[in-house]
């Protein structure tokens, strides 16, 4: 076997996700970024008004 | 004869063992999809069988209840153990030896068979355990994949017991319930069928056919021919939609031998966006280089697609 069953799974799951939401996740890295570490949030919208958000928890000081 | 004794412990300590272990692991990944090629089924077979072969000799030589039970022997101290194979083992190599020994011979012969045939109950009740534990962990896969020693462990052991077909063919992954696995089929005669996979063979890991639910052929030549006309008249490309023709028929079974390529889509039920664990991990990738605290990162959908 060339391949081993886990790169092929890696692949499927790789395909899993829609195509405008991996578009938009690549071409706009640098700015998802940034409103993480600003708002703590970023929203991607999708062809149908579908929406993801992405959020990242602050984490509380002790 | 210890030719022929050797041939009986092979087949009761290996191969009988790798039977159990497929056809118990078979019923939560189906036997169909559950492939040994036979280069690797001596592998395989010792892998599966070297842990619980250990314990079951373990067991039966030290645990309480196991090395009495079943077929319980009056003397069963390690001398005697060791004094009976010889004398069997010492037989059996020679005819000679056979006949000084022919008194001892029968009771200790009787005796070896009844510590071989607890000892081999106990491995095959073990063998069968671990194929069931297996089989649900590999069966589970897609409830399991987060936790990250199982995720180690099914790159490592668990995929070695399962054909690459299944996650291809199958929503194996099950990225969203309701997933179901569509396939654009090019066949030699250069016609392509579309339909969702329902039921795929094999025969020593090898497709040897494939059925499509709900099929439908496209009209590529029809489809070319509109798409030349509209060029010339210079207006809008055909819809390719249009040219997909229903078959008369529930189910189209396809030989290998004339696919000449296959494109399988995993279509999530109706309404879903994306499986938020893909995505999240899709992110954490993307974004590893930020100073973000990825652990922290979280994926929600608040609004599905628009209805049409």
């Amino acid at each position: 076997m060339v391949t081993t069953l886990s790169k092929i799974v890696e692949m499927i799951e790789r395909g899993a996700i829609p195509a405008w939401v991996r578009e938009q996740v690549f071409s706009n890295k640098e700015e998802i970024a940034q409103a993480l570490r600003e708002n703590g949030s970023y929203t991607l919208t999708g062809p149908n008004g579908e929406e993801i958000e992405i959020r990242v928890e602050k984490a509380v000081a002790a | 004869m210890l030719a022929v004794v050797f041939s009986l412990l092979l087949t009761v300590y290996l191969i009988v063992p790798e039977a159990i272990f497929r056809t118990i692991f078979g019923y939560f990944i189906p036997p169909r999809n559950f492939v040994l090629t036979r280069t690797e089924t001596a592998y395989r077979a010792v892998l599966v069988t070297i842990l619980p072969f250990s314990l079951a000799l373990t067991a039966s030589w030290y645990a309480p209840i196991v090395r009495n039970w079943p077929f319980p022997l009056r003397e069963n101290t390690i001398t005697v153990r060791r004094s009976d194979y010889k004398t069997v083992v010492g037989a059996m190599y020679s005819d000679k030896k056979f006949d000084d020994t022919q008194s001892q011979f029968w009771p200790a012969l009787t005796r070896c068979i009844r510590r071989q045939g607890r000892l081999a109950l106990w491995y095959f009740f073990l063998v069968g355990l671990e194929a069931g534990l297996l089989g649900w962990a590999a069966a589970n896969y897609s409830r399991l994949r987060n936790i990250r020693a199982y995720k180690w462990f099914a790159d490592r052991v668990l995929f070695k017991f399962i054909s690459e077909w299944h996650p291809l063919l199958t929503p194996y992954l099950n990225f969203l319930p309701g997933t179901v696995v569509q396939a654009d089929v090019l066949c030699t005669n250069d016609v392509l069928y579309q339909g969702v996979v329902s039921e795929y063979f094999l025969q020593d890991g090898k497709l040897t056919g494939i059925i499509l639910h709900k099929p439908r052929r496209f009209e590529r030549q029809l489809y070319l021919e509109a798409k030349k006309d509209a060029q010339k008249a210079s207006t809008a490309a055909p819809d390719r939609k249009q040219y997909w023709v229903t078959i008369p028929s529930e189910n189209l079974y396809f030989f290998p031998d004339k696919i000449v390529n296959m494109n399988l889509t995993y279509l999530s039920p109706p309404g879903a966006t994306a499986d938020l664990q893909v995505l999240q991990d899709l992110l954490k990738e993307v974004l590893s280089r930020s100073t973000l605290d990825l652990d922290r990162l979280t994926v929600s959908i608040p609004r599905g697609p628009r209805k049409k």
